[in-house]
């Protein structure tokens, strides 16, 4: 290759950083206005939290949960920029509904799959062999539940209507219906075939969409900190004057602000190559590496700086840490995530790191591939 | 001072060893209920650990005292 094919191709690899990679302002603004009034106007906080039907009914009215679908399939035709503004802007205020579980992932798989979409409320989850599927967020008030399923080497879509599935009850960390959901095989092998990407890329853009709504809360567990601190007096003075607790809020902005870089990088590679990009896989990762330890930080600095009110039920800061925790675990651990990213640095050796930190992908690896 | 030392470590190791098994384990895949049981117990507990019975930044002031520094 000559130097001038070699910048071209280096350039190439930077062009999504030049093209605009901010979603578009009158839905970040829409968003804003609607989810503060959410925050404003919604019940207290309990033990449990349960859908807010009347908060989807808005959603759908607008267009939103059905915000990344093609207009061809009754969606809106956003792309990821926009998805991942609702994602944050809706866990920011604590909003339970399922729009990572709804539209990016399940509408996408029905139309990765050429299957209808009625619009009516989906989940997602990968059921085993055996055609048992745990923890599956809001089974209980889904329509039907889109199944990607493993088949002797093929990938199946199935789009199950709730009442032919066996349902066990429970919640997760944040006491969100989190159901164990058991299919009739004979559903499953009715599936649509669908190509050996969409099973990966499925993990990824669940990963990817956790990182966006752990973000999205991480900002608003700072502005609540903030607020506490400055406040709450102890000691004859605000306890934001203790150099002490202002370490503890510093390293909040500091892992909320890195987490918002890798989530952000992330969603705009994913955005400008629709999701095709070679480097997703370490782009991914590096979001949800840094989300993930970024979420031990902010969880345990936010609860250390309020003290015992943070974890009283009428108080918001555990409606916001709670989904943090427990979404930071799904589609991989952080520690299956930090994994990945060793086997991506060790394998793009000394030479190649910081090829493999800019472009997403290691060289050699590419002149493997041809 | 070794009241405060003692407890400041153990409460910040207790909140450690829970941390360390959350980023160890992925949500929907093994089902193993009673380490999901005994970790979201102490997710959902840590914050207390470091609080009650003298926050770790109180502590960390009666160990600067005791080492003479104010």
């Amino acid at each position: 290759m000559s130097d001038a094919a070699e910048n071209d191709r280096r350039a190439a690899g930077f062009a999504h950083l030049a093209e605009p990679s901010t979603a578009d302002p009158d839905v970040v603004a829409m968003l804003t206005e609607l989810f503060e009034d959410y925050r404003a106007t919604r019940p207290a906080p309990g033990a449990t939290v349960d859908l807010d039907r009347g908060l989807w009914a808005r959603l759908e009215h607008l267009g939103l949960t059905r915000l990344t679908g093609s207009e061809a399939s009754g969606g809106s035709g956003a792309g990821w920029l926009e998805a991942a503004a609702l994602l944050g802007l809706s866990a920011a205020a604590g909003a339970p509904v399922p729009v990572a579980e709804h539209d990016v992932l399940g509408g996408w798989l029905l139309e990765a799959a050429q299957l209808p979409n009625d619009g009516g409320i989906r989940t997602v989850c990968r059921p085993d062999p055996s055609g048992v599927a745990l923890n599956v967020t809001w089974a209980r008030d889904a329509s039907r539940i889109v199944a990607l399923w493993e088949d002797r080497d093929e990938w199946r879509v199935a789009d199950v209507p709730l009442d032919r599935v066996g349902l066990e009850e429970g919640r997760n960390l944040a006491g969100e219906p989190s159901d164990t959901v058991e299919f009739d095989l004979l559903d499953l092998e009715d599936g649509v075939v669908v190509a050996h990407g969409i099973g990966e890329q499925f993990h990824h853009r669940g990963a990817l969409a956790r990182c966006a709504q752990v973000v999205g809360a991480m900002e608003r567990v700072l502005e609540v900190v903030l607020a506490h601190v400055r406040d709450r007096v102890q000691f004859g003075r605000p306890i934001g004057r203790f150099q002490a607790v202002q370490h503890l809020v510093s390293d909040i902005a500091a892992e909320t602000a890195l987490a918002r870089a890798a989530t952000d990088a992330a969603v705009a590679r994913a955005a400008a190559s629709d999701w095709q990009d070679r480097g997703m896989l370490f782009a991914v990762g590096v979001a949800k590496s840094c989300v993930g330890h970024g979420a031990s930080v902010v969880v345990r600095n936010a609860h250390q700086v309020l003290g015992a009110i943070g974890t009283t039920l009428e108080h918001e800061l555990h409606t916001l840490t709670k989904p943090m925790l427990a979404r930071r675990s799904e589609y991989g651990s952080v520690h299956e995530w930090d994994e990945t990213l060793t086997t991506l640095a060790t394998s793009a050796g000394r030479d190649r790191l910081w090829t493999l930190v800019t472009t997403g992908r290691a060289k050699s690896a590419d002149r493997a591939d041809r | 001072m070794p009241a405060a030392l003692v407890k400041l470590l153990g409460t910040t190791t207790e909140g450690d060893v829970a941390d360390f098994v959350d980023l160890l384990t992925a949500t929907g895949w093994v089902e193993d209920e009673e380490l999901y049981t005994l970790l979201h117990a102490a997710i959902l507990q840590r914050p207390g650990f470091t609080l009650r019975g003298g926050t770790n930044e109180i502590l960390r002031g009666v160990v600067a005292r005791g080492l003479g520094m104010r």
